[in-house]
C-alpha cells in the first residue's frame, strides 16, 4: 500500500486544522509543534496523524508529572500526570508532540497498542512507574518492577526509602520471586503471561500426545546478553511464541536524575547504555544545550563525532563477539576484544575512563585531546579496515555461521513500523533511516555520512550491516580527526549552576542500537523535572516476539544477539 | 607435603592437597548483570587472559566454584541471585564486583536497588570501582586463590559457623 503524503503541510498547520487538537503551540526552545487533546479523542487523532499525514513513527511514549504551579503552556492547575506522545514523519523528519492531561483520580487513557503494537510495552512501563491505566490494553501488568512492589515511583508523591532500600526489604525480596506469572515452585503459569495468547497453549492436533511447554530463558543465561528474560512456548524444538520481559536491571536512573543537577545526570546516563556511554551522554547534553540556549564550539562538535563513532565501533565489537559466541565460535570474541582494548586505551587517555566517561559537558567537552593522541588515533584508524577484514574472514564466509543466520528471522517493514524499530535492525531491512544524516547533530552536517543499508532483513543481513557500519564509523572518525578545527574545546560563559528556563526539549542521536532520545523537562530549578530516555533497544527487543515465532529453540540466541540489546538502557 | 623417596609419590594430608588444588583453579560463574559484566568478559579476552591462572568461566552454577556478582542487583533480580548461589556446590565463594554489588554504587539511593549483595549471600571479596579495571578483577581472583591455598575458610563457612554458634548460645 502506497500513500502519498502531503509533506509540504507542516505539523503546525496540521494541528491547527484538527478540531480535536486543542491549544496548538510549541514547546521548548526547539519549537517542537505540540497540541493537547482529551483521552476520548486521542485514539482517533493519532490514527488520523498516522494514516493521513504520514506520522508513522511513534518516537516517544511516556508521561510526566503535571507542573501544578503555572505551566508555560498554560496546563495544569490540577495535580496529575500528563501523557506525552511523540510522533515523527519520516519523509521530512518533523516531530510533533501530543499531550493528554490526566488529573489525579482519573488516570485513564485509551491504549494505543491497536495502532502500534510496540506501544504496549511502553504503556506497561508508564503504568508501572506512574500508575496510569490504559483502557483496552492487551495485558496491563507491571513490566520493570516486581509485581508485589507498592506504589508508582516516578510520581512526585512517591516516598523514597530513607537511605535506599533496607537490608530487611532486600532479604524479604530475596525470599520470594514476586512474579505474578510464576507459581510458588518457580514454574510458569502460562495463562497469566502478559502478551502470550493462551489459545496457543493446547496442542492443536487431537490424538497427538505431545504437550506445549513454557520455558523461561533468562534472566541468567549466557546468551541473553544481560538479564533479559524471554518466555518461550515450545512445541518440541519449535518456538510457537516468544515474549520478552524485562526489569532485572531497573536502577531508578530516571528518578535519581530528578534529584541531581544537570551535569551530574551525565554520570548516571553513562551507566544507562554502558556499552556506548557517549551516545546517552550526547543526547542529554544536546537537550540541556537546547533548553538553555548554550552553543558548543566547532572543535567540541568534531570531538563529539569522533568519540561517538569510536564508541560505536567498540559497541559493535561487543556485538560481534556475541554474534560469534551465539553460533558456537569463540575466536571472534578474542579478535574483537583485541581491537576494542586498543580503542578503550584512547578513551582512557582522553577521558580517564574505559567505559564511564563523563566527558561531554553542556557547551563542549571536558578536556582537549592530549598531545600526540590525534596522531596516534589517525595511525590506528588508517589500519582499521584490515582488522575488519580479519573479522569477516572468520564469519562472513563461514559455512556454519551462514547456515545458522541466512534466511533466519526475517524482519519486514510492517513489523518495523508496528514496533517502532530503529537503527541497524531497520536498516538491514532496507528502511533508510539514520539520524546522523536525516537530522544532523554535533558536526555530522559537516562530515560525509554514508548510511550502511541492507535489504534482505534476515539475521545475516543485520550482521552485514553492522560490519559495514564499523568500517563507516572508522572512516567518519578519521574524517572528524582530519577536519578537527582549532579553537577552544568548551564555550565560555556556561553558568556554574545550570538552571534552564521552564520548558521541554527532546533530542535524539543515532546510537549503535537506533534512535536514542532524551526528553528533558525543566521546571526552572537546577534539577530536571523529568528526564526520560527513549530506549531504542526496548522497542527493538519487543519485536523479538514476531521474529522468534516459528524458529527452532537453538536459533533464539543468534536472533536475540542480532537485535543487539543492552539491558541497562532497556530497563534504566 | 613430602615426596616419598621410594615410590616418588607425593604424600600429604588430604586437606592440604585439596587446598593446593583450590588455590590453582577457580571456575567462576558468568553472572553478569550490568556494566561490570563487560569488564568481566574482558578479563577472558586476549589482553588479560585469565585462562593462564586456571580461571575458566562456567555457564552453569553447578560447575562453578565462585560467583562474581558483576553489576547492580535489584529487588527483582535478588531472588534469582539467591537461587543461583544455592545451586552452587560447596565450597563456594562470592566476589562482589563493583560499587553496586558492594554497596549500591551510584544507585544506592534508589527505590529498587540492593545496597550490597552481602544482605543476600556471604561475600568473600569486595572489589570496588565503577567498574573495576580488569586488572583489579584478576587481583581479586588471585587473592581468593591465595587464601584457598593457605587453607583459609570461605565467607560461607564463617557464616555457617556464626549461625551454629548463635544457635548454640540460644540453647544455653
Amino acid at each position: 500500500m502506497t500513500v502519498a503524503y502531503h509533506t509540504d503541510v507542516s505539523p503546525e498547520a496540521i494541528l491547527a486544522g484538527m478540531p480535536s487538537a486543542e491549544r496548538p503551540c510549541k514547546i521548548g526552545p526547539g519549537r517542537i509543534p505540540c497540541a493537547h487533546t482529551t483521552p476520548g479523542e486521542l485514539l482517533d487523532m493519532l490514527r488520523q496523524l498516522r494514516d493521513e499525514h504520514g506520522f508513522t513513527h511513534l518516537e516517544l511514549l511516556t508521561a510526566e508529572e503535571m507542573q501544578t504551579a503555572s505551566d508555560d503552556d498554560g496546563v495544569g492547575a490540577e495535580p496529575g500526570v500528563r501523557m506525552v506522545y511523540g510522533l515523527t514523519r519520516r519523509s521530512d523528519r518533523r516531530t510533533m508532540v501530543i499531550y493528554v492531561a490526566l488529573p489525579d483520580g482519573a488516570l485513564e487513557v485509551p491504549s494505543i497498542s491497536s495502532l502500534w503494537r510496540g506501544a504496549a510495552p511502553l504503556e506497561r512501563e508508564v503504568f508501572d512507574l506512574f500508575g496510569v491505566h490504559f483502557n483496552g490494553h492487551p495485558a496491563l501488568t507491571r513490566i520493570v518492577l516486581r509485581d508485589d512492589f507498592v506504589g508508582h515511583p516516578l510520581r512526585k508523591s512517591f516516598e523514597m526509602p530513607e537511605g535506599g532500600v533496607s537490608a530487611e526489604t532486600v532479604r524479604a525480596a530475596a525470599a520470594s520471586h514476586g512474579d505474578a506469572h510464576l507459581r510458588a515452585d518457580g514454574t510458569a503459569d502460562p495463562a497469566s503471561i502478559p502478551g502470550l495468547d493462551p489459545a496457543l497453549l493446547p496442542c492443536p492436533e487431537p490424538g497427538f500426545e505431545t504437550e506445549r511447554i513454557v520455558v523461561h530463558m533468562g534472566p541468567q543465561h549466557p546468551s541473553t546478553h544481560g538479564v533479559l528474560h524471554l518466555w518461550l512456548v515450545l512445541d518440541g524444538e519449535t518456538v510457537v511464541a516468544a515474549q520478552p520481559t524485562q526489569g532485572y536491571l531497573h536502577r531508578c536512573i530516571e528518578k535519581l536524575a530528578e534529584s541531581r543537577d544537570y551535569r551530574a545526570c551525565t554520570a548516571l546516563l553513562d551507566r544507562c547504555d554502558y556499552v556506548s556511554g557517549f551516545h546517552t551522554e550526547l543526547a542529554h547534553v544536546l537537550a540541556v544545550e537546547e533548553l538553555c540556549g548554550i552553543e558548543s564550539t566547532p572543535k567540541a562538535d568534531f570531538l563529539r563525532v569522533l568519540f561517538s563513532e569510536l564508541v560505536r565501533i567498540t559497541s559493535h565489537h561487543t556485538w560481534f563477539a556475541a554474534a560469534g559466541l551465539d553460533t558456537g565460535a569463540l575466536t571472534p570474541f578474542l579478535y574483537a576484544f583485541i581491537d576494542r582494548e586498543l580503542i578503550l586505551d584512547f578513551f582512557e587517555e582522553v577521558t580517564g575512563g574505559r567505559m564511564m566517561f563523563n566527558y561531554f559537558r553542556p557547551g563542549g567537552v571536558k578536556d582537549d585531546l592530549p598531545p600526540g593522541a590525534a596522531a596516534r588515533m589517525v595511525e590506528y584508524l588508517r589500519t582499521f579496515d584490515r582488522a575488519v577484514d580479519e573479522y569477516e574472514a572468520l564469519l562472513t564466509g563461514n559455512e556454519i555461521f551462514r547456515a545458522r543466520t541466512r534466511g533466519v528471522a526475517f524482519l519486514d517493514r510492517v513489523t518495523i513500523a508496528d514496533y517502532c524499530v530503529t537503527g541497524p535492525m531497520a536498516r538491514a531491512s532496507g528502511v533508510d533511516i539514520d539520524l546522523r544524516r536525516d537530522q544532523p547533530y554535533a558536526a555530522y552536517d559537516r562530515l560525509p555520512v554514508r548510511v550502511a543499508l541492507g535489504e534482505a532483513g534476515d539475521t545475516f543481513e543485520r550482521y552485514l550491516v553492522r560490519i559495514a557500519e564499523m568500517r563507516e564509523s572508522a572512516r567518519l572518525a578519521l574524517a572528524a580527526l582530519e577536519g578537527l578545527p582549532e579553537g577552544p574545546h568548551v564555550s565560555d560563559g556556561v553558568p556554574r549552576t545550570i538552571k534552564p528556563p521552564k520548558g521541554a526539549a527532546y533530542r535524539a542521536v543515532e546510537s549503535p542500537r537506533g534512535e536514542l532520545g532524551v526528553y528533558l523537562v525543566s521546571d526552572g530549578s537546577a534539577q530536571p523535572w523529568r528526564l526520560k530516555v527513549r530506549s531504542p533497544a526496548m522497542s527493538n527487543i519487543h519485536a523479538a516476539g514476531p521474529l522468534c515465532a516459528g524458529l527452532r529453540l537453538a536459533d533464539v540466541a543468534p536472533v536475540v544477539g542480532s537485535i543487539d540489546i543492552v539491558m541497562g538502557e532497556i530497563d534504566r | 607435603m613430602v615426596v616419598d623417596e621410594e615410590t616418588r609419590a607425593l604424600v600429604a594430608p588430604l586437606q592440604k592437597l585439596l587446598d593446593w588444588a583450590r588455590g590453582h583453579s577457580m571456575w567462576p560463574l558468568t553472572f553478569g548483570t550490568a556494566c561490570c559484566a563487560i569488564e568481566m568478559m574482558t578479563v577472558g579476552s586476549a589482553r588479560y587472559d585469565t585462562d593462564r591462572f586456571g580461571i575458566f568461566f562456567r555457564n552453569s552454577p553447578r560447575q562453578a566454584d565462585c560467583m562474581i556478582v558483576a553489576g547492580t542487583i535489584n529487588l527483582k533480580m535478588a531472588p534469582r541471585l539467591k537461587l543461583l548461589y544455592d545451586q552452587m556446590a560447596a565450597p563456594k565463594y562470592v566476589i562482589a564486583m563493583g560499587s553496586c554489588a558492594v554497596a549500591g554504587g551510584p544507585f544506592a539511593a534508589g527505590y529498587n536497588v540492593v545496597n550490597g549483595v552481602d544482605a543476600i549471600v556471604p561475600v568473600d571479596i569486595y572489589l570496588t570501582g565503577c567498574p573495576p579495571r580488569p586488572e583489579a578483577l584478576i587481583h581479586a581472583l588471585l587473592t581468593l586463590m591465595e587464601r584457598n591455598a593457605a587453607g583459609e575458610p570461605s565467607a560461607a563457612e564463617l557464616h555457617a559457623a556464626e549461625v551454629r554458634r548463635a544457635a548454640q548460645e540460644a540453647t544455653w
